[in-house]
């Protein structure tokens, strides 16, 4: 990058030493602040030191984080606030049965568990979109 | 009957601890982490592997003896429980393990530490892992004890002995570096332990006529059945019944002849040998409620004092205690990024819900084979007591067998977990460091309940397992939410909530263990007081962090983006 242009003719005067221009950014990306093994991204140093644009970019991974994270929880407390409160409010519905268990049995010992399963399962897949779609604006910046 | 069972249960002994003992030699041949500090955790452990891990330190003996036990007393108001215990496991998920993990902390402590700046709070954490971790080793302690009496006939403190030993030699010697093969393999031996049996008895109940515990009446002798009571027990009669006695009952000795006991209160001494008739209504102690069947399989049906406000305070108790359990955080360290931590998490629940469609299962079937538990108070001992009747000889032994290693697996699993938990916290406030300290912080983390165990009543595992998830939901799970997801959180407000809500529960827990019983409101309040104090800790917390604003740590915004950028953009 910094040697001589080759293509200069003999008797010229001297051109203006080409300069190439790089952002400190790309330089940074090419080589990398920790070698040519380890991906290195443009806004990474900027994330890592906390500069305000470093922070912004954190603050949103944070707050699509948080949000994700409100569902699921909500989700969560939704379903346990409604389930003692259907059963003692409709004694009809605990008196019920469904092949001879009570229903209230079947409900409680089988049919919650897997919406803790599904919501599992839906809120790391949320999350790690987020990851991702963070990576690749990242990537793009 | 109790020779087979005494062989079957020391068998299950050995080859729980073969087994252990294997894959832990197995697993430090291979050299998982070869670099010796006793607390290192092995890294890059596969998800579903730790996951298993997981599992198995949180299904404990008061998973696997207790809830079958409360299913049996209390019947569909203990269906909650598990579902408490899953769905934190959804929150945990949701709101802790990845930023946790990226956080690079190792304990609960090293966490708020490295997040606040403050060895003081870092002191009153390790104060609450301590008190959780304790309150949670009572009941292995317990059902241990309850196990090997039941199984063996030997006084219950040979149970706490084997528990001490094991932990003592599992944990020193392994340490933390092959424990996760162990408690992985120890998931699936509980499994196999609880499902094979119940698949079993369950074709015998059917076999056997298949009767109905959900009737309209109160449990009775489905036989003649012969009761020794251990220890001392006021029992309440439903109805008139004529049983033969041998020994004292209220105050008068009787040497095998017939008596009548009316309806209302009695007493019964220690090592009296009653012999109940056929169809006899069963006495039940005094401490648990007598339900007819129809009023046991619904929840909430019995019109009792604040029932409502009962099941709510121990549902966000358990839900929010699972959310902040010491040793259950420490084990996402194996997980090699904040990722794998995450859907290592999130295999959880699908693991726990195997687990838990048995527990009530057996709760069922003792109502209608085992209803002289409810008069003893053992129902610890439900899931243990089933096979003997339902198939007395060589394959009830062997279920018998097959159970008592699966509860083997459960005290030994969950006590090295918190036990590795406790004595990573304090070894880190001692000043001698390095293996010794970890050492005496074993030795700290078994010695206290084992001198409290003695004096604690008879409670039953879950109860005193629910105390230790109170403790926690109320102090940790509020610092870890709030430090992982909310800036302005300062050390002297995580201070202020710890202190408040962890005083608040582990007072509560201690006036239930040890003062007089309590009743209406101040009662409820003290058995359940999750749903008062974790609104109140969280916002102590909050409130203080706000009032003091200069102390925000200055490096709290690069904290957060720590937490929470994957570690592949900002490599560390």
């Amino acid at each position: 990058m910094s040697e001589a242009p080759p293509d200069r003719r003999p008797g010229e005067a001297p051109a203006p030493r080409r300069v190439q221009v790089t952002s400190p950014r790309t330089e940074r990306a090419r080589t990398g602040p920790r070698g040519a093994s380890a991906p290195a991204w443009s806004i990474a140093r900027d994330l890592d030191e906390q500069t305000e644009l470093g922070a912004v970019y954190a603050r949103t991974l944070i707050r699509a984080q948080l949000r994700a994270a409100l569902l699921t929880g909500a989700v969560v407390l939704l379903v346990l606030a409604a389930l003692p409160l259907l059963l003692t409010g409709e004694p009809g519905l605990g008196r019920q049965r469904l092949c001879g268990v009570p229903l209230p049995w079947l409900l409680l010992a089988l049919a919650v568990q897997p919406v803790w399963i599904a919501a599992a399962a839906g809120h790391v897949r949320r999350a790690e979109r987020i990851e991702d779609d963070f990576a690749r604006l990242v990537d793009r910046s | 009957m109790i020779v087979q069972a005494a062989a079957a249960a020391l068998t299950a002994l050995v080859a729980v601890l073969g087994l252990v003992t294997a894959v832990g030699v197995h697993g430090r041949r291979r050299g998982v982490a070869a670099t010796g500090d006793l607390q290192a955790a092995s890294r890059g452990v596969a998800p579903l592997w730790n996951a298993s891990a997981i599992s198995s330190e949180y299904i404990s003996a008061a998973a696997f003896l207790g809830t079958a036990g409360l299913v049996l007393a209390y019947g569909a108001d203990m269906l909650w429980l598990p579902i408490g215990a899953t769905a934190g496991h959804v929150l945990l998920v949701a709101f802790v393990t990845a930023p946790l993990r990226r956080s690079g902390a190792y304990t609960v402590s090293d966490f708020a530490e490295w997040r606040l700046g403050s060895p003081r709070v870092r002191r009153l954490v390790s104060l609450c892992v301590c008190f959780i971790g304790w309150f949670y080793l009572l009941p292995q302690f317990e059902g241990a004890g309850v196990t090997l009496r039941v199984l063996t006939g030997a006084p219950v403190w040979a149970g706490w002995a084997v528990v001490v030993g094991v932990s003592l030699a599992l944990v020193l010697s392994g340490g933390m570096r092959s424990i996760t093969a162990v408690q992985a393999v120890q998931f699936w031996v509980k499994l196999v332990a609880v499902a094979v049996p119940a698949v079993a008895l369950l074709a015998l109940w059917h076999l056997d006529g298949g009767a109905d515990p959900t009737g309209d009446r109160v449990p009775r002798f489905g036989r003649p059945t012969a009761v020794t009571v251990q220890t001392a027990v006021t029992v309440r009669v439903p109805a008139p019944i004529a049983v033969a006695a041998h020994g004292t009952v209220d105050g008068v000795r009787h040497t095998g002849e017939r008596i009548a006991l009316p309806a209302g209160r009695h007493t019964v001494a220690a090592g009296a040998r009653l012999l109940f008739p056929k169809g006899a209504v069963v006495p039940h102690v005094d401490r648990l409620p007598v339900r007819t069947g129809s009023t046991w399989a619904v929840p909430n049906a019995h019109g009792e004092e604040h029932g409502l406000y009962a099941t709510y305070s121990a549902l966000l108790g358990v839900l929010l205690g699972t959310v902040g359990l010491p040793h259950i955080l420490m084990r996402f360290y194996s997980n090699p990024c904040g990722r794998a931590a995450r859907r290592t998490a999130a295999m959880v629940p699908a693991l726990l819900t195997l687990f838990y469609v048995f527990p009530a299962l057996y709760g069922t079937l003792g109502r209608v084979y085992t209803p002289e538990l409810l008069m003893t108070g053992d129902t610890d001992a439900t899931i243990l007591t089933l096979p003997q009747r339902l198939a007395p000889g060589a394959g009830g032994a062997l279920l018998t067998g097959l159970i008592a290693s699966g509860a083997f697996a459960a005290f030994v699993s969950t006590s090295c977990g918190v036990v590795v938990a406790i004595a990573g916290t304090v070894s880190r406030a001692l000043p001698c460091g390095g293996a010794a300290a970890f050492r005496a912080g074993v030795v700290v983390a078994l010695a206290v309940p084992f001198a409290v165990v003695g004096r604690v009543g008879p409670q039953g595992a879950t109860g005193l397992v629910t105390l230790a998830l109170t403790v926690s939901a109320c102090s940790l799970c509020p610092l870890l939410l709030l430090g992982i997801w909310w800036r302005r959180l300062t050390p002297a407000g995580a201070a202020a909530g710890l202190v408040t809500g962890g005083g608040l529960a582990v007072g509560a827990g201690v006036a239930c263990l040890y003062g007089a019983p309590w009743h209406g409101w101040p009662g409820a309040l003290l058995a359940q007081p999750a749903l008062v104090v974790v609104p109140l800790a969280t916002a102590v917390m909050a409130g203080v962090s706000l009032l003091t604003p200069r102390s925000v740590p200055r490096r709290a915004a690069r904290a957060m983006a720590r937490l929470h950028l994957p570690e592949e953009i900002v490599p560390r």
